[in-house]
């Protein structure tokens, strides 16, 4: 890319004042006063800045800073090296295979990680081993966790153990979960969770006498059994305490242990599970319709009926509602109550049409801009960290299966991630245009007309700048014609000074012949100038010791200023612009891809919404079918429609 | 036991590991681009608005191992409040771990200048530690950069606050 800087749009001759400038500057460096302060110069600041972020969980603050040391050239040592690969993993964008080879690097050569101090090097890996985890790079995470020793402070330890476990449930490593399991605090929610998965591991493989203890191991809730979990006996478990988190696990736990005694038809432990679930969690309407299942399954239709109608009663549109509807008129129709059943499915078609209405105006809306982003929730730290990403789903619209499914998940934190992107380049499009604002001092400045008029706002500046240099000069220049006499009439060198007293007779022959000069001469002014420049000169050789506080300030005020305007001279014309440039590629870059991830998500959604529907229409069908059946009490419709029909609806 | 895979796929979101970003090569290099963009806007901030010529820039870190847990920090430069921080115990522990705190940047104009800070925190024993330093400068052409730092001295159990020039 060229760059346009004011150096290059200026004239040779103001080059060469330019190259005067500069080699004053190189000439006369500023001495400094006596300091009691010893200047060692620090290395790698911006480095030690960047640890302050990561060690405070910062980790894109860090980043940012790691980049921006490298980009003033500091040269990261070993261990931000290691933080910077192991942010790089942690915000997932190493597919380029270069974080892998650094991580190879330092996985085979541990004694450069060694360099470390134990408790840094612990958490650094512990970081990378999450990074790991989170992108789903099993094996790499475990390479991590195998760099782990004993000086990982105690504060993570259950999240350490919470991963390790898990880690060993993925890749079924029996010694590495017990290890897991005995280490974290049973007072710990990650306890329970790392109980609950492995759970579900066990389940997979058909061990349902494992998974049920388990599961009961996830659905403590007394403070004595809490304890008797511990492994070691000075484990400290805190007081039991009711959290929304630790009451959904609990819930959960007790759904799943019902689940598993239906299906191995001990239905009154099953009853039993269901009836510990609360009323008021997420997993209520399933326990309600599972209690109602049971019931029916022991033969107790009224029982089934009466918790099905409480969930028909349920104002959540969710499809376990949708079938205590259909299940409460099919329990009337099996008690011999036909009329009521025919309410009941009539009540149900009313439901399921308003149903229809509404999932299929929610269709129409899906295909509207900005759709999807209206209902993801904000919960993001920043661009980059999405956290947990949720989806404010419509009225109506229900299908936990596949929201929660990895897939579809994985499918939101892509476009979540790139709504953050896009927000925050939008963010810095408005901010680069205050700083053009702020530094152009030119409130009228917009995006649009900063582009074709930075190169003029420069030169404005720059001009600006300089006039200050030249102020400041002329200052310089009048306090040392007004102070050279006194300088020299008492100075108290002798013959060290004889150079410059030799310079100084000539300096005084040339003022004298310059006041024979008719002021108005053509050639004054720039002899004046050349003059006082020379008397600048001779002072600046005396050495500051000599120059009074005014004067110094004022030579420190030049000099600063010089080099401020050599900065602005070097700097380039369209800097902001070039930035503004770059940030709209981005941008531009991020609204393609976000179309690309809302299509992919916005199909997903619709065959979601698409199979609702048909499940919607199918009850609609159903109860259609049933009103006709039971109208006519003759009909003993046998029919292939009305057989599938049962299948589908019928427990 | 189809209820039951179906329930294992809702626990295993809820309760695994979070969900990784699409593996897509366009959202890594984009997320990736982004984050230089932000290391450049935050050079361009400091080389258009704190010049080298008039840059003062303070950073703070702590160099004892338990004699001292700093709480507040407060810095005067020529008799005026520059900055009075309140740190929390996630930021002393970042310190305490070699991190630096840039807590300061802005301009100076050249001349003499006088920068008072005042450190306040706990000792080993959990009793208060206030320590102070005066430092009088001239700001010249030079970026004036310091670190400010809680000290602990040779065989000594208490710290001291140094200043140290970059």
């Amino acid at each position: 890319m060229k760059i346009t800087t004011i150096r290059s749009l200026l004239s040779a001759g103001k080059m060469t004042k330019l190259a005067a400038a500069a080699l004053l500057i190189s000439t006369y460096l500023p001495v400094g006063y006596a300091n009691n302060i010893i200047a060692k110069p620090e290395q790698n600041m911006l480095q030690r800045e960047a640890l302050f972020y990561y060690h405070q969980g910062e980790y894109l603050h860090a980043l940012t800073t790691l980049e921006y040391a490298k980009l003033k050239g500091e040269k990261l040592n070993v261990k931000t090296n290691l933080l910077h690969a192991g942010l790089v993993v942690h915000f997932d964008f190493n597919s380029d295979d270069n974080t892998g080879k650094i991580f190879e690097r330092y996985f085979k050569q541990q004694s450069a990680a060694k360099h470390l101090p134990n408790a840094e090097h612990d958490y650094v890996f512990f970081v990378l081993m999450q990074g790991f985890y989170q992108q789903g790079n099993l094996d790499k995470a475990q390479q991590a966790h195998d760099m782990i020793g004993d000086h990982l402070l105690p504060k993570y330890s259950d999240e350490f153990y919470y991963l390790s476990g898990e880690l060993a449930i993925a890749l079924d490593n029996d010694k590495q979960l017990t290890m897991a399991k005995q280490h974290i605090s049973p007072g710990s929610i990650k306890h329970r969770y790392l109980a609950f998965n492995h759970a579900i591991k066990v389940l997979e493989q058909q061990d349902t006498e494992t998974a049920l203890a388990l599961l009961s191991v996830s659905a403590v809730t007394e403070q004595n059994e809490l304890e008797s979990l511990a492994y070691r006996g000075n484990m400290s478990i805190n007081a039991l305490r009711f959290t929304e988190q630790l009451n959904a696990i609990i819930d959960r736990a007790y759904l799943a242990k019902a689940y598993i005694y239906s299906d191995l038809k001990d239905y009154d432990q099953a009853m039993a599970s269901f009836r510990q679930v609360t009323l008021n969690s997420i997993d209520t309407e399933s326990a309600m319709l599972g209690m109602g299942k049971v019931a029916y399954y022991q033969n107790d239709l009224n029982s089934a009926l009466a918790v099905w109608q409480q969930l028909a009663a349920r104002d959540s549109g969710s499809s376990y509602v949708n079938q205590g509807y259909m299940l409460s008129a099919y329990a009337l129709d099996r008690l011999g109550k036909p009329e009521q059943a025919y309410a009941a499915y009539q009540n149900a078609l009313q439901h399921f049409i308003e149903a229809k209405g509404s999932l299929t105006a929610e269709r129409a809306r899906m295909n509207q801009p900005g759709y999807l982003s209206s209902l993801l929730e904000s919960s993001s730290k920043n661009f980059l960290e999405v956290g947990q990403v949720s989806l404010r789903l419509p009225k109506g619209i229900d299908d936990y299966a596949q929201i929660a499914s990895p897939e579809f998940q994985r499918s939101l934190t892509a476009l979540k991630q790139t709504e953050g992107l896009r927000l925050q380049l939008a963010v810095w499009q408005r901010q680069l245009l205050a700083m053009a604002q702020r530094y152009y001092v030119d409130s009228s400045i917009t995006l649009e007309t900063l582009p074709t008029s930075e190169i003029k706002l420069a030169e404005k500046l720059l001009g600006r700048e300089k006039n200050k240099l030249q102020d400041i000069d002329n200052s310089l220049n009048r306090l040392t014609r007004q102070l050279m006499g006194s300088y020299f009439s008492e100075d108290n060198l002798g013959g060290e000074q004889k150079g410059l007293l030799s310079a100084y007779n000539r300096y005084q022959t040339l003022e004298a012949a310059l006041d024979t000069i008719d002021v108005n001469h053509k050639d004054y002014s720039l002899l004046r100038e050349r003059l006082n420049r020379v008397a600048g000169g001779l002072i600046w050789h005396i050495g500051d010791y000599y120059l009074t506080p005014e004067m110094l300030a004022t030579k420190n005020a030049l000099l600063a200023q010089q080099k401020y305007v050599l900065e602005l001279e070097n700097r380039d014309g369209q800097l902001l612009t070039k930035k503004l440039t770059k940030i709209n590629q981005q941008l531009e870059q991020a609204e393609k891809h976000s179309q690309t991830v809302i299509v992919s998500v916005t199909e997903r959604f619709e065959g979601l919404l698409v199979s609702q529907l048909d499940d919607i229409e199918d009850y609609i069908t159903h109860s259609e079918l049933a009103m006709v059946r039971l109208r006519d009490s003759r009909n003993t419709d046998k029919s292939a429609v009305v057989t599938k029909l049962n299948e589908k609806v019928l427990p | 036991m189809k209820f039951i895979l179906y329930f294992a796929m809702v626990a295993g979101v809820l309760f695994m590991g979070a969900a990784s970003a699409e593996n897509s090569k366009t959202l890594e290099q984009l997320k990736k681009d982004t984050v230089m963009i932000s290391a450049e806007m935050a050079q361009l901030e400091d080389e258009l608005f704190h010049p080298k010529n008039k840059q003062l820039a303070l950073h703070f870190a702590i160099n004892t191992k338990l004699s001292f847990r700093i709480s507040e920090l407060k810095v005067l430069l020529d008799d005026n409040e520059l900055i009075h921080k309140h740190y929390t115990a996630r930021q002393t522990a970042a310190l305490e771990r070699g991190g630096v705190d840039k807590f300061y940047v802005g301009s100076l104009p050249t001349g003499e200048h006088k920068l008072v800070a005042f450190i306040s925190g706990t000792d080993n024993f959990g009793l208060p530690v206030k320590r102070a330093l005066t430092h009088q400068f001239t700001k010249d052409s030079q970026a004036y950069s310091v670190l400010l730092s809680a000290e602990q001295p040779k065989n000594a159990s208490y710290a001291v606050l140094g200043l140290l020039k970059l």
